[in-house]
């Protein structure tokens, strides 16, 4: 359980998170959604630890992590960021991408870099089409955005994190590649109970998956919904939605 | 015929001894992706060592081993700078440099003679006219241990490290940990070809270091054009750039133009690479 007690951020006088109060519990799917400016990376960076709180704390299992730095706080907490060059390593292969994931919470030595290869996952990616040997020994920077996500994502939970955020995961990808993350994604959070958050701009996906959704607006979480409330919600009631019919009429 | 061979000789040795710097170079540009000029001043640490500690009598194995380390400091240093203080890596390099320069002046003067210490090159009875003997094996040695070491879970956070630094975060290590590691292995390296530049020349001099980071960029450069992995390519990039000096002198260019030249070999070369289909980047 990770709870957070009046933390805000101030960055260059501006306070981008306002005394935030909340509770992520054991097993929670939360969908954070907001408008652009909002906070939602900044919130997401708080967690992490990339930015400490001006003020507030942050409880994990009642052990204060608060002043953890983003190093410190990676063993207990995974995140596949929006930007597929900040979740792997563009030079190196496929297989030592892998490899490299593995060395989380572990002490690296002089032993070959490919050691640590999570030969246990080769069933899974097999299944995604990832596992063939031409896929291994390809650089990474030289997949589709839609291949080096879904590595992303197995790579980030190659040990299963306490905490697992996800930051607009999909916002690069074609539908179908987005499709096929979404489906492996959910299945695999499901399966293992992992406690999730999720930003997404997407209302439409907000209320088809996960266990609750926040609003953050202005640096604060104004509405909180659980899946009691997604039954009677529609897209307009979180952040509004793009009406394409009526915009061409 | 013997002129002929003597003067190819000089210049694989003298290659061989500056592919060291090369190979130092490619640590920091290519796989942390750090624009380190601190290694001019280490080349100049490693050469002031070791005039001194051999007319000290120290013994130049010994010699070696702490020049090395004396390079990682050089290296350490910057690193520190770097990430500590958050200065710019080039500013970094520059400080550690300037800051060598009066070390070195401190340590060996502008000069200094080595006379008739035995040095590395004085193991094998009879060699001393044939350095490439010893230079070969050793440098070769050196290039295989380093190639292994970049592909051990060490190496792989150190390319990590230059490509991606939040992925080392994402690991749960500390990516400035690796950026400093990787800078004292440079300059401990770079260290190490000057205290082998000095007993291959048999005198230090305070200006041999002057220009060193160039004269290793220019192999580098060189040297992708046979490839973009770390090899025997950085071995032939550094010869390559030893001929290409020494053929100057063939056509009686006043060595006073050397940097000139080097300065305009690279601006060329980089031209080359990004105009000619010849120069393709190789991929790794």
């Amino acid at each position: 359980m990770i709870k957070f007690e009046n933390v805000s951020i101030t960055i260059d006088g501006k306070q981008i998170l306002k005394n935030i109060t909340c509770t992520i519990n054991t097993g929670d799917f939360i969908v954070i959604v907001g408008p652009n400016g909002a906070g939602k990376s900044t919130l997401f960076d708080m967690i992490s630890g990339k930015r400490i709180p001006t003020t507030g704390t942050i409880l994990l299992d009642d052990t204060d992590i608060t002043h953890l730095n983003e190093q410190q706080r990676a063993t207990v907490i995974s995140r596949l960021f929006q930007n597929p060059q900040l979740n792997g390593v563009a030079s190196m292969t496929v297989a030592q991408n892998l490899a490299l994931s593995n060395y989380k919470s572990k002490t690296v030595s002089l032993l070959n870099g490919i050691t640590k290869f999570p030969t246990h996952l080769m069933t899974e990616l097999d299944k995604l089409n990832l596992g063939s040997p031409k896929i291994l020994n390809t650089p990474m920077k030289d997949l589709s955005g839609g291949q080096r996500q879904l590595l992303a994502f197995i790579m980030a939970t190659i040990l299963p994190p306490r905490l697992f955020m996800l930051d607009e995961p999909t916002a690069a990808l074609d539908p179908q590649s987005a499709t096929k993350l979404l489906q492996f994604a959910i299945k695999f959070i499901n399966e293992h109970s992992l406690t999730t958050l999720l930003i997404t701009h997407d209302p439409e996906l907000a209320l088809a998956i996960g266990t609750k959704i926040w609003v953050l607006e202005n640096g604060q979480i104004t509405k909180q919904f659980d899946t009691r409330d997604t039954v009677t919600l529609s897209a307009s009631d979180l952040i509004g939605h793009i009406d394409y019919k009526k915009l061409m009429a | 015929m013997l002129s002929e061979w003597l003067i190819i000789q000089g210049i694989v040795e003298r290659g061989l001894i500056f592919s060291i710097s090369v190979m130092a170079i490619y640590i920091t540009s290519r796989i942390i992706r750090f624009d380190d000029l601190s290694v001019e001043g280490s080349f100049g640490l490693g050469g002031a060592l070791m005039a001194l500690l051999l007319t000290h009598n120290m013994t130049w194995l010994l010699a070696l081993a702490l020049i090395t380390i004396a390079g990682a400091c050089a290296g350490l240093a910057t690193g520190l700078l770097h990430t500590k203080l958050k200065l710019n890596n080039l500013i970094s390099g520059i400080v550690v440099t300037t800051a060598l320069f009066s070390i070195n002046l401190k340590i060996a003067g502008s000069n200094m003679v080595l006379g008739g210490k035995t040095t590395l090159f004085n193991i094998i009875p009879g060699v001393i006219n044939m350095k490439i003997v010893i230079l070969l094996p050793a440098i070769c040695a050196l290039l295989f241990i380093i190639k292994w070491f970049l592909n051990t879970e060490c190496g792989f956070l150190f390319k990590a490290v230059g490509d991606n630094p939040q992925m080392l975060t994402n690991l749960g290590k500390n990516a400035h940990t690796y950026t400093i590691a990787a800078l004292m292995l440079a300059n401990g390296l770079t260290a190490l070809a000057g205290a082998i530049f000095v007993q291959y020349v048999g005198y230090f001099s305070i200006w041999s270091s002057v220009g060193i980071l160039i004269i290793a960029l220019a192999g580098l450069i060189l040297s992708e054009t046979f490839g973009r992995t770390f090899g025997f390519s950085l071995l032939i990039g550094a010869i390559l750039y030893q001929a290409i000096i020494a053929a100057t002198f063939e056509f009686n260019v006043d060595p006073e133009w050397n940097k000139l030249i080097t300065a305009l070999l690279i601006i060329v070369m980089i031209a080359l690479k990004k105009h000619s289909s010849i120069f393709t980047q190789r991929q790794s």
